[in-house]
């Protein structure tokens, strides 16, 4: 809008336990509350189930499972559509925290063996106090690996 | 040369297919019977050509079909004949422009110019050529002719399936139903606002109430008309039968009658597209091997001319294509003999008649001794059965030997809405596809033998699954007392499953799934459940596929 955002760019910042992550704003389509995903089976874990949108299906990925976090979730989590290449997806997340200018030059491209794929691992931001994760999120919750059991299964 | 419009191209291709279909027509007609309304329609129809196609861009089109079009000319105006030749050489243009279109569609800028057809038969002023009696190595040549193409056919269909938008003709009277509907909806809308605008709802109660179900019953309309637009009538692809059945008769000297039944009933597009395959094999197996020759039919008291009849009749669950011929049959005692010679059945195994056709559908299967450049296209049997089961449809054969064959084959009017069942697997509720079982039949566990994993059905033994077993990993014997169990028929092979409980039937709407639900092998699709929830709608083709194949690799570790 003003002067001073023209080279930055808008980010959502959400938080997952005590860490923030961030975004490009416009990789999300809407912020929703929390609906309950139905079990879709043979799917990794971290592969919630699914949800009907306004008459469209689907798929949930919870990011804290994701990224490896433990139990102890958040009671009212929040999800974030976003558009993929594979089609819509809905990512879980404990809370969406703020919007933020940030130019992206200025995103420290520092690549860390961590929870996030490192390919999906865009750098850090260093925004006032905080050091957020700027993760390619569409990238990120694409990913879905084939659940490793699914083969063994009917043998039971 | 100017840079060519790729819209204005790709309208006059469409526009230009439509018309060479009906040119396909008018040649079949000309074939019967020379009319001078016929022949005239046939020249509107190069004309029209020509001159969109030069207005376009497309001049190697407008160059060709001006002299096919002066070939037309010449008979209408008495200097030739009509003979066998030119027919074939108006067929035979309308296959190349066909294909020569398709590529066109895809890549505009496409150069090509028919050089090898116009060889054929045209000398070198582009005069053509006449011979009254075709020879042998000219027929030849026209085979050979015939056979090219057919590789270039495989390059387009393999560049069709990138076009992922796919351009429907929808008639017009359809849209403006739909139109018509859409205005009355906003009229009862426009009265229930202004119902609430002058607050006056509990004065116009009445209204109100008589308006919401008008909008109801106008939406529900709305809704099937919408679907109809997909659908269109099964006339399209009898021509083309026709025709496939006309040019084998023609290759093979043989004289045929094609009848057809209810072209008129409809069918949704993208089903009647992967039926084209199927029936154009089925039809030229008749043609090949069904039909005997004239001479021969002679003396089987017999029409001399055979007969292949082709019907679609609407049905309850969708609808049914019946092709019957009247020829020599299939011949039971050879069938057998074969399947036993490929190890498909076991010697000395009773079957029924039933049966013994069915076997004709198996991969493998193949009454080689015959086998001529016509049906030994490398599609077998098998391979129509796959085809049609792709888009849920089932085949039937029935024959008498010595009076005729007949296919019965059912499919349903459209993919996107499947009778199914709601079912309780591990307290989720799943669909099922009614057409993908057999029977439901409540089961008693003391039917269930070997550790659960047989259960026998009417005195036979057929393997049992529990779906809640595919599903999760959940692995508890809970069978207390009586339960339900669907039993499914795939590839001959009966499997029994096993669901918590049936909760009813329901007509689903078919969501399709984003990609990566693929990684889920059960599911085939997505649907919204009467209670709002998202379902999945259960591939038992692929689960069933999956656990033979598993019961087949642990046989043969153990053994």
């Amino acid at each position: 809008m003003s002067e001073v955002h023209e080279d930055k760019e808008r980010y959502l910042v959400y938080r997952i336990k005590d860490e923030l992550y961030a975004s490009p704003l416009l990789d999300f389509k809407e912020v929703i509350e929390f609906i309950k995903p139905k079990i879709v089976p043979n799917m990794p874990n971290y592969f919630s189930g699914m949800v009907n949108l306004r008459g469209l299906i689907m798929g949930v990925i919870d990011l804290r499972k994701k990224l490896g976090y433990q139990e102890n979730y958040e009671l009212k989590p929040s999800m974030l559509i976003c558009e993929t290449d594979v089609g819509p997806l809905a990512a879980i997340i404990d809370k969406v925290e703020f919007v933020v200018y940030f130019s992206p030059t200025e995103i420290q491209d520092l690549k860390v063996e961590g929870k996030v794929d490192i390919s999906c691992l865009q750098g850090f931001m260093q925004y006032q106090e905080h050091l957020i994760s700027v993760i390619d999120i569409k990238k990120f919750v694409s990913n879905i690996e084939k659940s490793e059991k699914v083969e063994q299964e009917k043998a039971a | 040369m100017s840079e060519l419009d790729d819209d204005l191209v790709k309208s006059f291709l469409e526009e230009a297919t439509d018309l060479l279909s009906k040119w396909e027509g008018y040649c079949l007609q000309l074939e019967k019977e020379l009319t001078p309304d016929t022949l005239n329609a046939l020249f509107r129809i190069a004309h029209n050509i020509k001159g969109s196609s030069r207005a376009v861009g497309l001049n190697d089109v407008g160059q060709f079909i001006h002299i096919i079009e002066d070939v037309i000319v010449s008979i209408k105006e008495g200097r030739s004949q009509l003979n066998r030749k030119k027919l074939t050489m108006f067929l035979d243009a309308q296959t190349i422009m066909n294909e020569w279109f398709a590529v066109l569609m895809l890549e505009s800028s496409y150069k090509f110019f028919p050089e090898e057809f116009i060889g054929k038969y045209f000398n070198e002023k582009k005069e053509f050529v006449e011979d009254e009696d075709v020879s042998l190595e000219a027929q030849e040549v026209s085979t050979e002719a015939q056979s090219k193409p057919l590789a270039e056919e495989a390059k387009v269909i393999q560049l069709k399936k990138e076009v992922k938008d796919e351009v429907l003709r929808v008639s017009t009277k359809k849209i403006d139903g739909l139109l018509n509907l859409i205005g009355e909806l906003s009229i009862q809308q426009s009265i229930l606002e202004n119902c609430i605008q002058q607050s006056a709802v509990k004065d116009q109660e009445a209204l109100v109430q008589s308006s919401l179900n008008l909008s109801r019953k106008i939406t529900k309309e709305i809704y099937s008309m919408a679907f109809g637009l997909r659908m269109t009538p099964v006339g399209g692809i009898f021509q083309r039968l026709e025709r496939a059945i006309k040019d084998l008769a023609r290759d093979l000297n043989k004289d045929i009658d094609v009848v057809f039944h209810g072209s008129e009933v409809e069918i949704e597009k993208t089903i009647l597209d992967k039926l084209i395959d199927p029936l154009t094999h089925i039809v030229r197996n008749s043609v090949d091997h069904g039909l005997e020759k004239n001479e021969e039919r002679a003396g089987l008291e017999k029409p001399k001319k055979g007969q292949i009849t082709i019907s679609a009749i609407k049905q309850d669950d969708g609808v049914e294509i019946i092709v019957k011929d009247d020829g020599r049959g299939l011949n039971q005692k050879r069938i057998l003999e074969k399947a036993i010679e490929k190890n498909l059945v076991k010697a000395n195994s009773t079957m029924t008649k039933e049966e013994i056709f069915s076997l004709i559908f198996l991969p493998g299967f193949s009454t080689a001794e015959k086998v001529t450049n016509v049906s030994g296209r490398g599609v077998g049997m098998d391979v129509v059965m796959k085809t049609l089961e792709e888009v849920n449809g089932k085949i039937l054969v029935g024959s008498e030997e010595g009076r005729g064959t007949k296919f019965k084959i059912s499919i349903p009017t459209s993919l996107s809405i499947v009778d199914s069942l709601i079912v309780n697997i591990n307290n989720d509720q799943y669909v099922i596809p009614i057409h993908s079982l057999e029977e439901v039949v409540d089961v008693d566990p003391v039917h269930m033998k070997m550790e659960d994993s047989i259960y026998v059905y009417r005195g036979k033994v057929i393997p049992f699954l529990h779906l809640g077993d595919v599903l999760q990993d959940t692995n508890q014997k809970k069978h207390h007392g009586v339960f339900p169990v669907l039993v499914t028929k795939v590839q001959g092979k009966r499997l029994a499953l096993g669901v918590d409980m049936v909760l009813g039937q329901h007509q689903s709407v078919v969501r399709t799934l984003s990609s990566y639900f693929e990684k889920s092998f059960a599911v085939s699709g997505g649907t919204i459940l009467p209670s709002g929830e998202p379902g999945l709608i259960l591939n038992i083709n692929s689960i069933s596929e999956k656990y033979f194949k598993y019961l087949q690799t642990s046989k043969e570790v153990s053994a």
